[in-house]
């Protein structure tokens, strides 16, 4: 059933056994995964069903580090930011969930096999079930073109699927209305957590609309699912009975916020005949009803060998050279330059036919893995929201290994296709030291209510729990204590499929 | 993947010790311009020189055309010994090079990352317009 907070009384006091507060793939999957469980659920909702300017403005906040689109890179309306998400779905290696010693506060409570049942469902969520993230032969057998084999045993291959992209709050909309005992409150800003006087539990949600009404939600569990970015704010603004924040008595809430950097522009490899850089890795292919594309990543054993962080790359086709036409730019010129020069060296095919193209540009994009770093944070700022409430600050900060990390993965990845043949690579790295002011992120919001064991290391335990409150959770890529190089939003739906199955089981 | 994918260019140190073992002539003689051209007809040599200079700018050293012939020569002999019996000098070079990438024998020309043979090769074909 779906309710507008507008439509409430002011001052109306709700219950229920469940409140989950934001209702984008997160909270949507874990109300849909509880329906039917016989207890009473509240999705709480900021925004109505479609988007809208007022609303979106609580997503403004304030930059110290790195320029960031505070707005743009989240929606605040039912579904979440699955209303503009581009659908790329893969998982996390295996390798990202250790502890890797040169990764400064890196490793998952749990292992990547204890993820992968959730995974198996949350493909299906998604819409992309059956996955085949790691299937060469069935991509090799469904494109009908022969996958190279890994030549360095640097860089390896993975299959990015691609989402419809599921639209949450249309796809799951009916599901929701016709559900028993789920009630979706729209237009129903969370401003605090409540608690108990000792701090220990969480008694209820205090809410507003921005018609200026006030209720309050009382609940015996809360799940926090507003995202990487509000998750965080949404504590520290929770400070009625703890003075720095709920869950922040060890200083952890906000810290570590990471991102996947994204580069593009950093390499163009000349490809002088495309037989050997197979359709799959330089566009998405249609098969079976799915859609999916190549991605380079790094080994692990490259990855523990240098002590680097991940990776992931993908490329397209940008250029093709006619045989004859004139270069318009030097960067053009030395490309077709080197094609008439090695050309032959790449590609075994013997003299090109009459009025063939002399070659191509493969262009490459790269979305890094970033090392968890305290001093990225979240906090609050001084100024205020229409609700009146601290907007949020963010100083998003990126280092040396995450830098240094991608630098190798590009030389690696050049190295590589002239291993394979496929071509060879102009490099456009910079300075290796530091960020290009072109680096920007993929909406992706990770780290700032992170998951360890040690309520000193981090926010919630391995059941997403927040350490020291026995009935708040929270959900969301938030709780990633590292977010590997792949697109956050498979795992997160993974993480909220196992959340749910805890608070099935704690009853 | 094995150790041996990071372990240095074993094969390229072999093939340098085979060309010093050769007795490689101090400058440029007849027979070296001869099989200088033969290793330089399957390419564009034009469009080879442009990258060559640019290796012989950093590798001043190198800068000897029969050194650049017995080494390219012997990366030859070396591929044909090592991998698929009577391949052609191209399918030699072009295994060669891709061994070279595979090895992370590689060298940075102004921003192109490029085997150290194919790069030599390009040497040769600047040397060889140079003369
Ligand atoms: C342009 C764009 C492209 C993207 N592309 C991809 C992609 O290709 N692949 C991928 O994996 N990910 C992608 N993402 C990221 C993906 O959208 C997020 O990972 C995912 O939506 C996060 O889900 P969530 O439920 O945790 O949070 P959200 O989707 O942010 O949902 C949080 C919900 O909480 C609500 N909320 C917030 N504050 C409050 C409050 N105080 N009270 C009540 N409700 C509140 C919000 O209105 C929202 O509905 C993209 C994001 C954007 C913006």
């Amino acid at each position: 059933m779906f309710i507008d907070a507008r439509d409430l009384p002011d001052g109306s006091r709700l219950e229920t056994d469940l409140a989950i507060v934001g209702a984008g793939p997160a909270g949507i999957t874990i109300a849909r995964a509880l329906q039917g469980s016989g207890r009473d659920i509240c999705l709480v909702e900021s925004g109505g069903l479609t988007p809208e300017s007022d609303t979106q403005a609580l997503a403004d906040g304030e930059c110290a580090g790195i320029d960031y689109p505070l707005q743009a890179s989240r929606v605040r309306a039912f579904g979440g930011s699955s209303h503009h998400w581009g659908g790329f779905c893969r998982p996390l290696d295996p390798i990202d969930f250790e502890a890797r010693d040169w990764v400064p506060h890196s490793g998952w409570p749990f292992g990547f096999a204890t993820l992968a049942p959730y995974y198996a469902r949350a493909c299906e969520i998604l819409e992309i079930a059956p996955a085949r993230f790691t299937d060469a032969a069935y991509w090799q057998a469904a494109s009908g073109d022969t996958l190279p084999e890994p030549a360095s045993g640097r860089v390896a291959t993975t299959f990015v699927q691609f989402s419809p992209p599921t639209r949450f709050g249309t796809r799951y909309h009916a599901v929701l209305a016709e559900a028993m005992y789920i009630r979706v409150l729209l237009h129903a800003n969370v401003c605090a957590l409540e608690s108990t006087a000792d701090g220990r539990a969480v008694s209820g949600l205090a809410i507003r609309t921005l018609d200026g009404r006030r209720l309050s939600l009382a609940a015996r569990t809360v799940v926090l699912a507003t995202g990487g970015l509000e998750n965080p704010r949404l504590l520290l603004l929770s400070d009625g009975v703890a003075p720095n924040g709920l869950g922040n008595d060890h200083d952890r809430v906000g810290r570590c916020f990471m991102e996947h950097p994204h580069l593009s522009h950093f390499a163009e490899i000349v490809v002088a005949d495309l037989a050997l850089l197979p359709r799959v890795y330089r566009e998405q292919l249609q098969v079976d009803g799915r859609r999916g594309q190549a991605a380079f990543h790094p080994s692990a054993s490259f990855l523990r060998q240098r002590r680097l962080l991940n990776a992931t790359f993908m490329g397209g086709i940008g250029t093709t050279f006619a045989p004859d036409a004139p270069a318009d730019t030097p960067l053009a010129e030395e490309q077709r330059a080197l094609l008439r020069a090695l050309g032959p060296l790449m590609s075994a095919r013997g003299p090109a036919r009459e009025g063939a193209p002399l070659g191509h540009v493969f262009n490459l994009g790269c979305a890094c893995e970033q090392a968890p770093d305290p001093d990225s944070r979240v906090t609050l700022s001084t100024t205020r929201d229409a609700l009146g409430l601290r907007r949020l600050r963010l100083d998003w900060r990126l280092g040396e290994l995450d830098r240094r990390s991608f630098a190798a993965h590009v030389r690696a990845l050049a190295q590589e296709f002239g291993a394979l043949g496929i071509g060879r690579t102009w490099l456009d790295l910079g300075d290796e030291h530091s960020w290009p002011i072109t680096v920007s992120g993929g909406n992706h919001h990770m780290g700032t209510t992170r998951m360890h064991a040690d309520p000193h290391q981090g926010v919630v335990d391995a059941d997403c729990r927040v350490h020291g409150i026995d009935n708040l959770y929270i959900a969301g890529s938030s709780v990633f204590p590292t977010g590997g190089a792949a697109n956050p939003t498979l795992t997160l739906v993974a993480l909220a499929l196992r959340l749910a199955d805890h608070l099935g089981a704690r009853r | 993947m094995t150790r041996d994918a990071f372990q240095p260019a074993r094969r390229r140190l072999i093939g340098l010790a085979l060309a010093a073992l050769a007795g490689v002539p101090a400058r440029a003689d007849v027979g070296a311009t001869a099989q200088a051209a033969g290793l330089l007809d399957a390419i564009d040599a034009e469009a080879a020189a442009r990258f060559g200079f640019r290796y012989l700018a950093q590798h001043t050293g190198e800068a000897r055309l029969p050194e650049l012939v017995a080494y390219l020569a012997a990366a030859i002999r070396e591929e044909r010994a090592t991998g698929t019996k009577g391949i052609s000098r191209l399918t030699a070079l072009r295994e060669r090079i891709r061994h070279d990438y595979r090895d992370a024998d590689c060298v940075d020309l102004d921003g192109w990352l490029l085997s150290r043979t194919e790069a030599r090769l390009c040497a040769l074909a600047a040397l060889s317009r140079a003369a």
